[in-house]
């Protein structure tokens, strides 16, 4: 059985069809793209996937548990964290406290033991801090602890987004992007990192984008979405060369 | 000596409150000036509650006076109506104070935990308009029952608010909220406040935390005004309308949003300016109008907005430790 299951989603807002019969079987430890022409419905099938958007009819099942209904954080504490397309951090909170905050759920005292500081408090925030460190040392910020997330130059509010999410211990990381915007340097350092944490963190990746290079590179499978449908799925150099995909990305050539 | 700076906080605390004290048992402090003090520690502590929603959890309230006042009559119920603790032997009727504060607060924060749980999933200026809709609401109906005096009032409320209890209070507020801030619960809240939809997609359940954060701000509120009506003796349901609750807003931007310390200086000389322009007569307000506007434009982030005191700051682990632990 597959890891995680989509069946048959679709989704409608008003009168149009965002995505259509959208089908995505992730097995543990696979890494798969989703690329696609602007509007194509790629950021929609991620935002139903991770809870943001319920799809108006289909299934979504992760490790055989339907999750259509939850709440995004209902998702999120099921092992299914994102990043996004346009950075979400907490801006006016330091990069400790940004990690600090995604590892909410790790943070097991009442109220009455954060208000008295009981010692069992002082242990398990110790265990939070040692914790959002450790991650960040693997993104590579660790030097940038106490500054606070806007101030952090783009490169690496982005890894901060990958590093928060990390926090939230997933089976399943969702890249909305991870590379857009940035310079060949950061993108080659971008693609160590993935390769990195998905050996480290025994992670499956679910990743939408536009940079064929990196997606050729990094990708088992790729699906490739048009106008909410998908039109073509397969190994990277199946898709290369698919006639649908170059129409998608090219338009048809036009007759004499 | 190093007990002394280890400590230097509490003793600073102890001693401008026994200086206080003695001013006070000396007949320095008069009486008028010494219910300012109880005031401006009243209003710190409204104020700092009211900064966890609308500071820290970004959520914008506009009723809280409402909180207050519900804690403010259920306190003196139990007092006043239920345990007519005046004609009680004198040793009994501190310990159903205490008692009566904590009723105050908790019925408090069970009416902003009801109240909470269908306007919070509203947000911004509709939020506002809610909780705006609300305080009103509870204002008026305490007019309605007459068993605490309606329209007409609570009278007879024993004196029992004193500077001692106003400064524990003060004091034990003050540390509450820095200790929320500083842990999950804090973090959870200033999560939402800085992207709802990120902080849920990092499996913050939002509804609850917004619910802890208004719950907690009512309980807090509601002994504040446990201390309130024990220090004027008497309630009247109109105090506590919409432009008391105005007035917690202005201290707390005055003093700083996200600030404890702020809301600390925001309250504390926001009390006191007005009292101290009396001699101004009828441009007493007019003066504390312009003071107000003068202060938003040249200081926006208020007295001390997003700075804490030394003390409330919490420093788990120094850098150094840090430092070698990421290296």
């Amino acid at each position: 059985m597959a890891l995680l299951d989509v069946a048959n989603v679709s989704i409608q807002f008003g009168g149009l069809k965002a995505v259509s019969d959208f089908n995505l079987a992730l097995e543990q430890g696979e890494l798969v793209a989703i690329i696609g022409p602007n509007g194509a419905g790629k950021t929609t099938a991620f935002n139903m996937i991770t809870g943001l958007y319920k799809p108006t009819t289909g299934d979504i099942r992760l490790n055989g548990e339907s999750l259509v209904g939850l709440r995004p954080n209902e998702f999120t504490a099921r092992g299914i964290a994102r990043t996004f397309q346009n950075i979400r951090l907490f801006n006016e909170m330091t990069v400790l406290d940004n990690l600090k905050a995604a590892l909410t759920l790790q943070a097991k005292y009442s109220l009455r033991e954060a208000l008295l500081r009981t010692r069992k408090f002082l242990k398990i925030e110790d265990e939070i801090e040692d914790r959002a460190i450790e991650i960040l040392k693997i993104l590579r910020l660790d030097a940038k602890i106490d500054i606070l997330a806007k101030n952090l130059p783009y490169g690496e509010q982005r890894r901060l987004e990958i590093a928060r999410a990390l926090a939230t211990n997933p089976r399943i990381l969702l890249l909305d992007e991870p590379v857009a915007g940035m310079n060949p340097n950061e993108i080659e350092e971008i693609i160590r990192l993935i390769a990195e944490i998905r050996e480290s963190f025994k992670l499956t990746i679910l990743l939408i984008e536009h940079h064929m290079n990196v997606v050729m590179t990094i990708a088992d499978r790729i699906k490739v979405l048009d106008f909410g449908q998908t039109i073509a799925e397969g190994a990277p150099d199946e898709i290369q060369n698919n006639p649908k995909v170059i129409e998608a990305y090219l338009g048809r050539r036009g007759r004499k | 000596m190093r007990l002394i700076k280890a400590n230097k906080v509490y003793i600073i605390m102890i001693l401008s409150y026994l200086l206080l004290e003695t001013l006070n048992r000396l007949g320095i402090l008069n009486s008028y000036l010494l219910q300012i003090i109880m005031l401006a520690g009243i209003n710190i502590i409204m104020t700092i509650s009211l900064n966890l929603v609308n500071g820290f959890t970004g959520q914008f309230s506009i009723g809280h006076a409402g909180f207050m006042g519900v804690g403010a009559y259920s306190s003196a119920v139990v007092t006043t109506v239920f345990f007519h603790t005046s004609s009680w032997p004198v040793y009994f009727q501190v310990p159903i104070f205490l008692v009566s504060l904590i009723v105050g607060g908790m019925v408090a924060g069970l009416i902003g935990f009801l109240i909470g749980l269908p306007s919070l999933r509203l947000k911004g200026d509709y939020l506002a308009i809610v909780t705006l809709g609300f305080g009103e609401l509870l204002r008026a109906s305490i007019r309605l029952i007459d068993y605490v005096g309606g329209p007409r009032g609570l009278a007879g409320i024993p004196k029992y608010t004193n500077l001692f209890w106003v400064f524990l209070f003060t004091i034990l507020s003050i540390y509450a909220a820095r200790n929320f801030v500083n842990s999950s619960f804090g973090r959870a809240c200033i999560s939402i406040r800085e992207n709802e939809v990120a902080s849920e997609a990092m499996g913050i359940d939002t509804t609850k935390y917004k619910i802890i954060s208004f719950t907690f701000a009512s309980f807090m509120a509601g002994v504040a005004g446990g201390l309130f009506g024990h220090l004027l003796m008497f309630l009247q349901p109109d105090t506590f309308s919409f432009l008391k609750s105005i007035d917690y807003l202005v201290f707390l931007y005055a003093g700083g949003m996200s600030s404890i310390s702020g809301s600390i200086l925001g309250a504390g000389i926001l009390t006191a300016v007005p009292e101290f322009l009396r001699f101004l007569a009828n441009w007493r307000i007019v003066i504390y109008g312009v003071l107000l506007v003068l202060l938003m434009l040249k200081q926006p982030e208020g007295f001390y907005g997003g700075k804490e005191f030394g003390f409330l700051k919490i420093v788990r682990q120094d850098k150094k430790v840090r430092t070698e632990k990421a290296s």
